[in-house]
């Protein structure tokens, strides 16, 4: 069974705190020579300087070699984690073993994540599906009908070797779209079992808003995409979280964990905004605890994680653009 | 269509930014070429007055010395402001690293002390007026807050 690795990330090493503060301490030291002595023309102190933003330099570069290395391994780190998930959706349910999933390993970790948040969302759908959804034009409009689960693995085969074809040629909307069908049909699936809607912000509108995203995106309106993003969290928000439906969460989940691996794969492009904090071990530690609580049915919890992290939402055009 | 005008709006701030580095680095040459001047026609070697040592001392610095210095500190500023005008032209169009960024005014911020007291020291020393040297410190110090400026409102 999958489980997170508990030893957590790698510990940021002590030298990095000593070496900051050693940078703080210098640079302060010398500015305020710097001023000290040009007001008092005092050539001494101003000689001060020279030893001093000297240290502070040799110390940024030592800080950046230690932190670059630090935050390589917390990477490896990541890697590991969504390799675990993989392989354990891969083991369960034995259907799954059919799935295209060699596809991930030519296009790099992300995609590797990307297909284990599709895995993670359907997992517990195909273990327990008894019906098969059949919709045309792959779920994006609302055609549907329930039918028996012999063929169920040929639609949801194909989507996933569509996804997996848009990560590799790296198109993002095409892959997103792909994440909005498994929705779709994962949403649908709990319909069909219990042939009624449960919640006010009904599968529908939630289908249709993750929709219209999607739809703005692949146009690059990148206003109305923002505007509908929004307009679901706040609908989601409405409904009372901890009542969702099982699968809604999951959809959710599976949404959240691909931004967030979009967001690490921006890095490449130089879109990250994240100063000098490390991504990769935030994202380690929130994959791990929502993998947690998730399995405990706490759904409190993983609301707030993902709802506490939903702040970044308008950064997806960022990444598009 | 959104990220077409993006794009012109980050062209035309970087084309700014490019622009201002060019007109006043004619100013700060021009300064730069009477300070030189000025420490050329110098002879002596630099005394620095330590008062605070008990008893007082007075540190002797050969010029060229001081010359040298002022140079390896002149390129350490040329290396860091050409890599941090790099990565500020990224903040137009939206492409930084922060943590680049970050690093990249550190250094600089620091080879712009070191290059304001290693001017003044030589300044003091040989005797340049004061308008004169604030000139310069002061056309220092404001360069990057003007391109700064330009990137983020131009």
């Amino acid at each position: 069974m999958f489980s997170p690795n508990r030893k957590g990330v790698i510990r940021e090493s002590p030298y990095i705190i000593i070496i900051r503060i050693l940078i703080l301490i210098t640079i302060t030291l010398s500015s305020a020579l710097f001023v000290y002595g040009f007001i008092k023309r005092e050539l001494s102190l101003l000689l001060l300087v020279f030893p001093l933003s000297l240290t502070s330099s040799v110390s940024l570069i030592i800080y950046q070699r230690i932190k670059g290395a630090y935050i390589k391994k917390n990477k490896q780190k990541l890697v590991e984690i969504i390799r675990n998930a993989a392989s354990f959706l891969e083991k369960k349910p034995p259907q799954l073993t059919k799935y295209d999933i060699t596809l991930s390993s030519k296009t790099g970790f992300v995609w590797e994540g990307v297909i284990s948040s599709f895995l993670i969302s359907t997992a517990h759908f195909l273990n327990h599906s008894r019906y098969l959804i059949i919709s045309e034009d792959h779920g994006r409009n609302k055609t549907w009908s329930c039918e028996p689960e012999s063929s169920i693995l040929i639609d949801v085969a194909s989507i996933t070797r569509k996804m997996a074809n848009a990560l590799s040629e790296d198109d993002t909307v095409q892959t997103f779209l792909s994440i909005g069908e498994l929705y779709a049909l994962s949403l649908q699936n709990r319909r069909c079992l219990e042939n009624k809607t449960i919640i006010k912000y009904s599968d529908e509108s939630f289908i249709d808003d993750i929709s219209k995203i999607s739809t703005s995106l692949k146009q690059r309106n990148l206003f109305e995409a923002d505007l509908f993003q929004e307009r679901l969290i706040e609908n989601l928000k409405q409904e009372n979280p901890p009542k969702m439906t099982i699968y809604k969460w999951q959809a959710l989940i599976a949404y959240w964990i691909w931004l967030r691996l979009s967001l690490l794969n921006s890095i490449k492009k130089g879109f990250y905004f994240a100063g000098w904090s490390d991504p990769y071990s935030i994202l380690y530690r929130q994959i791990d605890a929502i993998i947690r609580y998730f399995k405990n049915e706490d759904w409190l919890e993983v609301s707030e994680i993902i709802y506490g992290s939903f702040d970044w939402r308008t950064w997806i055009p960022r990444i598009l653009v | 269509m959104a990220s077409s005008r993006i794009e012109a709006l980050a062209n035309r701030r970087t084309n700014l930014a490019d622009w201002i580095t060019a007109i006043l680095s004619i100013f700060w040459s021009v300064w730069w070429g009477f300070f030189f001047g000025k420490v050329i026609e110098y002879k002596n070697s630099v005394i620095i007055p330590v008062p605070y040592l008990n008893p007082p001392y007075s540190l002797e610095i050969p010029l060229i010395t001081l010359v040298i210095i002022n140079l390896v500190i002149c390129g350490y500023f040329a290396s860091s402001y050409v890599h941090w005008l790099w990565n500020a032209q990224k903040v137009a169009y939206r492409s930084f690293l922060v943590k680049d960024l970050i690093n990249g005014s550190i250094h600089l911020w620091i080879s712009i002390i070191l290059l304001l007291s290693s001017v003044t020291m030589m300044g003091w020393a040989i005797g340049i007026p004061d308008p004169m040297l604030f000139y310069g410190l002061i056309l220092t110090i404001i360069w990057p807050l003007i391109v700064l400026m330009t990137i983020w409102r131009g």
